[in-house]
């Protein structure tokens, strides 16, 4: 199959109908989000304009969601994926555990080594599947069966993946397995699929997954794989995640082995855990490696323990070495103390090393918030990174400074500055005069249904990261305003 | 250069199509068609004026299953979204431990989604033990539930009446946001 339909109107006149004859009526809901930015970049001028618009209708058991896009111009950060008009129209039904859907979805399978299906705005990220859903779960047994074209970074449609997942729940543990195909010839198709169990027990848990990958005879990977005579010619890929808790101490722990299992036909099939720290603050997160990935193998260990009162401690190492061994990819050292106890200051202090394939970096980070009656409060967080580049060994630093003001429950003003070395030549072992971007911010929710974001300033360029994928968004030097409203 | 086996409709997706936009009005006009412009006569969107909160089924972080509707009728209910990189979320969830336990006897349940995705929600357990968090964690990786109650920033929180009807809600967190819930509260509590 290269294709599936595209109801649309079928189900529309279906609920339309249903809801005249029942004499019922239903809910009608929406969110909408715009994004408007004008900044000089030199001699040129940059504008962009976004605006994603929701409605949803519910009905009883049936909904019916339509989103709008539009892309006047894009952002950077969605120049890949933008699209314009009506992007999802999905209709679902959904009662007694079962759940059905048509148009566009989004979908995971198991831990996500298998088949992932999700978007994130701040990315410019959207994989949804257009096609059908269906889904009946229980306690016991859920069961999942979809059929839908993959949609690529350009949003262009691939032909449609077939894909099932099965779960069985009893007592304290749970098994299953997933499968999904799509052909990529005339004559012949890719599998993939994997098995999973688990157990969650009061104090600790553990969940494993097997994947493996079938090539089409006539695939490029499939010849290679022969080539090299692995076990399994194949992909495949593990992934091991538990929580253990000893006393006050709460300990997590994942590992990973992925080996020729990046599924990228043009179209992103999945995305496995990453297996290392998502971090809250900007600084540590600016270095992730990790897309879709592959060929690598690593370890994640995070360890938790209250220390007095409600204030919290954790420390994190994760390590990421090539299938092989051969290398280092990336290796974390963090800990992070929360002080949300009784003292009149709350906050965060961390700190942590960071190496990867073309730099070191030391973060030291500092958040505190300062209560000045019952609805203002002071907010100032100090964050520093310390870069060495591995290969022509280079060392530049940046700090990033926010001053806010905080009145329950409507407004928060910031300022914020940033410095670095980064831009500018230096000798080894020299820190030059550092260059700094300034901005203010405003935070407003007003008429109980808006939230606008408004930034005048400059702002750095650099990497903005959210679950293993990375984008480079560029200076500015501007006004950036985002309107997030829902009814 | 497209890939090969890419379907040919990159031609019309990038192009705003006047029939979609036909079509679009007609499905908002029925849509406006069918929502009564009176709340009094919306039925199932509650005689407050109201609007029902939408049902869904989560798995708990220990692999439960919870359905809303299943819940309904005990108490009020706070529903908030939050995730272990969040940190006003972790913020907001000391208030609402605070307010728990203050207002037990009115029958007030918590229910915390995390939208932690499948990359971090292996950490959501170890996250809410050390924090000692009481309430009951759902798990909306997949973000359904956060798209289903159109919430647009994290955290984001709302509070339900005993029959399920969406009272309030509030996007982010900032110190002394939790008044403005506690003055909700117990006017469902008069």
């Amino acid at each position: 199959m290269l294709g599936v339909p595209k109801p649309f109107l079928a189900p529309l006149l279906l609920t339309a109908g249903i809801s005249l004859a029942a004499g019922e009526t239903g809910r009608l809901g929406g969110s909408s989000e715009t994004r408007f930015s004008e900044s000089v970049e030199g001699r040129k001028l940059n504008r962009y304009f976004e605006n994603w618009t929701d409605l949803s209708y519910e009905q009883g058991a049936y909904r019916l969601d339509v989103g709008y896009e539009a892309h006047l111009p894009p952002a950077p950060a969605s120049r890949d994926t933008a699209g314009q008009g009506i992007y999802q129209r999905t209709f679902t039904f959904r009662k007694d555990g079962l759940t059905f859907k048509a148009g566009n979805y989004f979908s995971k399978l198991g831990n996500g080594l298998t088949l992932v299906a999700e978007r994130n705005r701040d990315i410019g990220f959207n994989t949804n599947l257009d096609g059908f859903y269906g889904e009946y779960g229980s306690q016991a047994i859920e069961i999942k069966a979809l059929l839908g074209s993959p949609r690529d970074a350009a949003g262009r449609r691939y032909p449609a993946l077939q894909a099932g997942e099965f779960r069985y729940s009893a007592m304290k543990g749970f098994l299953g397995a997933t499968f999904v195909t799509t052909r990529t010839t005339e004559d012949d198709n890719d599998y993939w699929g994997s098995a999973y169990f688990g157990v969650n027990g009061e104090h600790s848990n553990i969940q494993v997954e097997w994947a493996a990958r079938r090539f089409a005879e006539n695939h490029g990977l499939h010849r290679v794989a022969e080539d090299y005579g692995s076990v399994f010619p194949e992909g495949k890929a593990v992934y091991a995640s538990g929580n253990l808790s000893l006393g006050k101490f709460s300990l997590f722990l994942e590992g990973r082995h992925y080996q020729d299992f990046n599924l990228f036909e043009g179209a992103i099939y999945n995305n496995p855990p990453a297996g290392i720290k998502e971090h809250v603050f900007s600084f540590p997160n600016n270095h992730q490696l990790v897309q879709n990935a592959d060929n690598e193998r690593g370890v994640h260990f995070s360890l938790d323990f209250p220390l007095r009162e409600e204030n919290t401690a954790s420390f994190d190492y994760s390590k990421t070495v090539s299938i092989n061994g051969d290398h280092d990819l990336y290796e974390e050292f963090h800990a992070q103390i929360d002080l949300d106890g009784s003292l009149p200051v709350t906050g965060v202090a961390a700190i942590g090393h960071q190496t990867d394939l073309e730099s070191r970096n030391f973060n030291f980070i500092l958040h505190t918030g300062l209560p000045l009656g019952e609805r203002y409060a002071l907010k100032a967080e100090w964050q520093h990174q310390h870069t060495t580049i591995l290969l022509t060994d280079r060392m530049f630093y940046g700090d990033q400074f926010i001053l806010g003001l905080e009145r329950s429950p409507n407004l928060v003003l910031c300022v914020i500055a940033e410095a670095s070395t980064d831009q500018l030549e230096s000798s080894p072992l020299a820190y030059s005069q550092a260059k700094l971007w300034t901005g203010f911010q405003v935070n407003w929710n007003f008429l109980k249904h808006h939230h606008l974001t408004a930034f005048l300033g400059t702002r750095k360029k650099g990497k903005v990261c959210a679950g293993g994928i990375c984008i480079l968004k560029p200076a500015m030097q501007g006004v950036e305003l985002a309107l997030a409203s829902h009814f | 250069m497209p890939h090969p086996r890419v379907l040919n409709l990159s031609a019309k997706e990038h192009k705003v199509n006047p029939l979609l936009i036909i079509r679009g009005s007609i499905l908002l006009a029925v849509i406006c068609m069918l929502t009564p412009a009176s709340p009094q006569a919306a039925g199932r969107s509650g005689s407050e004026g109201h609007a029902m909160a939408p049902d869904f089924t989560l798995r708990t972080m220990h692999g439960e299953l919870f359905t809303l509707s299943q819940h309904l009728g005990k108490g009020p209910i706070v529903l908030n979204f939050w995730a272990t990189w969040c940190l006003p979320c972790i913020a907001e969830m000391k208030s609402l431990k605070t307010i728990h336990d203050s207002r037990r006897d009115m029958g007030l349940q918590v229910l915390s989604l995390s939208v932690d995705d499948h990359k971090t929600a292996g950490k959501v357990r170890s996250h809410v033990k050390s924090r000692k968090i009481p309430f009951t964690i759902l798990m909306d990786t997949q973000k359904q539930v956060f798209d289903a109650y159109h919430a647009t920033s994290m955290p984001s929180l709302f509070l339900l009446d005993k029959d399920g009807r969406i009272v309030y809600r509030h996007m982010g967190y900032k110190n002394g946001d939790e008044k403005e819930l506690i003055a909700r509260l117990d006017a469902l509590k008069d």
